[in-house]
């Protein structure tokens, strides 16, 4: 495992959560990559759950032709059009998107039924001038998940999963000591 | 992907052979299930449809109006105006017919560099006799036996179109409507000449002019002036032909045209 995965936990966590809490609800996830797509293709399959990728990298998607349910292109220009007015379980955010335009794709989606927003790469956003705080006035659950290397006991902590709901608390899924509950 | 679409049944409406048939073909080879569906409603220039249990409307006027619009339903606009229809909330642009048979859509191999000829092939007729039949005059009278105003069947057509050094398009319907010659023409990646098209793609892009295609005047009066561009630019020909035919590739083809109608009815589009 590198340190591109770093939201895997956080997905499948959710993932597997809400197939429990809304069974049968579709995975969206924005993007594709070797270990969320095929993981998030497999736990759909398990939970009879109907998968759609919505990519804008066409070449790069061909990768992952065989997990994919059902794949959709929007192009990188044309992102903010789309309001995700659909109903799914949970949202994988890990496109190729820069983490500022994921974070006004997240407000557009507050409106929409999805049950759990995985951001990935979070720990960007305050570089681009976005604060999770703000996200507060879309969703009523913000979670933000950290990740502590051995290596550094107890100092550096490296935050790049924020998750983000109006449906269902998220904290109670992981170690107290690995999230921050933005309030 | 879509996997069912209903149709209306075919009670021998005037355009179920083309436009009707059209939409299904297309979503037939983006991978549906088509159906017809018992009390899907027909309308003067559009039809009902439901694509995965979600109702739309189809509308395939050439002109500018738009159909059943007051059903409130999302509507998939054939001939699409940005101008005129860009503020109507809930209709989208989709594409006009161009192939009922998609195994044709293969590349030419256009070489205009090695060619003398400009096709004019449409038979003039209806709102576009007057046109058509002043342009192919125009065409004969200065460049002869380099015109090629055959009418053959639509291989014939397609394979000319990979011969030819450019090919004139004069609009049929309107003065700026595609055509389904010259859209077949740009899918194959052949350099086209006409007026300004109004058209709009899908996500509201557009053929652009100079790029995707070459333009004159509305009356055809600089045509020659086109003409003459591109016979001391095949080249740039060559390359107009392959921007139209990527064009045809990210927008119409019936993957781009199914997975369009997903986003607009499920995720939604603004």
């Amino acid at each position: 495992m590198d340190g591109i995965a770093t939201h895997l936990e956080a997905t499948v966590a959710v993932a597997l959560e809400t197939g429990r809490l809304w069974p049968g609800s579709g995975i969206l996830e924005l993007g594709c990559g070797d270990y969320s797509t095929p993981v998030l293709a497999r736990i759909g399959k398990a939970q009879g759950r109907q998968m759609t990728n919505i990519v804008s990298d066409l070449n790069w998607a061909a990768r992952f032709r065989h997990c994919f349910g059902n794949v959709l292109e929007i192009p990188f220009d044309e992102w903010p059009r789309v309001p995700f007015n659909g109903s799914w379980g949970m949202c994988l955010m890990d496109n190729e998107q820069d983490i500022a335009d994921r974070f006004e794709n997240a407000k557009r989606m507050a409106k929409a039924d999805i049950g759990v927003i995985v951001v990935h790469d979070s720990a960007k956003a305050a570089a681009k001038g976005c604060r999770w705080r703000d996200m507060k006035a879309y969703f009523q659950h913000v979670v933000i998940l950290g990740r502590r290397y051995p290596e550094t006991p107890g100092t550096l902590e490296i935050l790049e999963v924020a998750l983000l709901s109006n449906k269902v608390n998220p904290a109670p899924w992981f170690h107290p000591g690995q999230i921050e509950v933005v309030r | 992907m879509i996997q069912n679409v209903l149709i209306p049944a075919n009670n021998g409406q005037r355009y179920y052979e083309t436009h009707y048939r059209f939409f299904a073909l297309a979503m037939q080879a983006a991978g549906a299930k088509v159906e017809t569906g018992a009390g899907l409603r027909d309308f003067e220039v559009s039809f009902e449809t439901v694509i995965d249990g979600r109702a739309a409307i189809v509308d395939y006027s050439d002109h500018h109006k738009v159909g059943a619009i007051e059903l409130g339903l999302p509507i998939f606009k054939f001939h699409y105006s940005r101008e005129l229809h860009g503020d109507l909330p809930n209709v989208f642009p989709f594409s006009p017919i161009s192939f009922f048979e998609w195994g044709a859509v293969n590349p030419l191999n256009y070489q205009p560099a090695a060619s003398r000829w400009i096709l004019n092939a449409q038979r003039p007729g209806g709102a576009a006799k007057d046109r058509r039949e002043a342009v192919q005059a125009m065409l004969r009278d200065k460049y002869g036996a380099d015109v090629d105003t055959e009418i053959t069947d639509q291989t014939g057509f397609w394979h000319r179109g990979g011969d030819c050094l450019v090919a004139v398009c004069v609009p049929g319907a309107r003065p700026d409507i595609l055509d389904r010659g010259q859209l077949q023409l740009m899918a194959l990646g052949v350099c086209t000449i006409s007026p300004v098209l109004d058209i709009t793609l899908l996500w509201w892009k557009t053929l652009r002019p100079g790029i995707d295609y070459l333009t004159c005047r509305p009356d055809f009066s600089d045509l020659p002036k086109a003409i003459e561009y591109v016979r001391k630019n095949p080249q740039t020909a060559q390359a107009i032909g392959r921007s139209a035919r990527e064009q045809f590739k990210r927008y119409l083809m019936p993957a781009k045209l199914a997975e369009w109608i997903q986003l607009c009815l499920v995720l939604g589009v603004e």
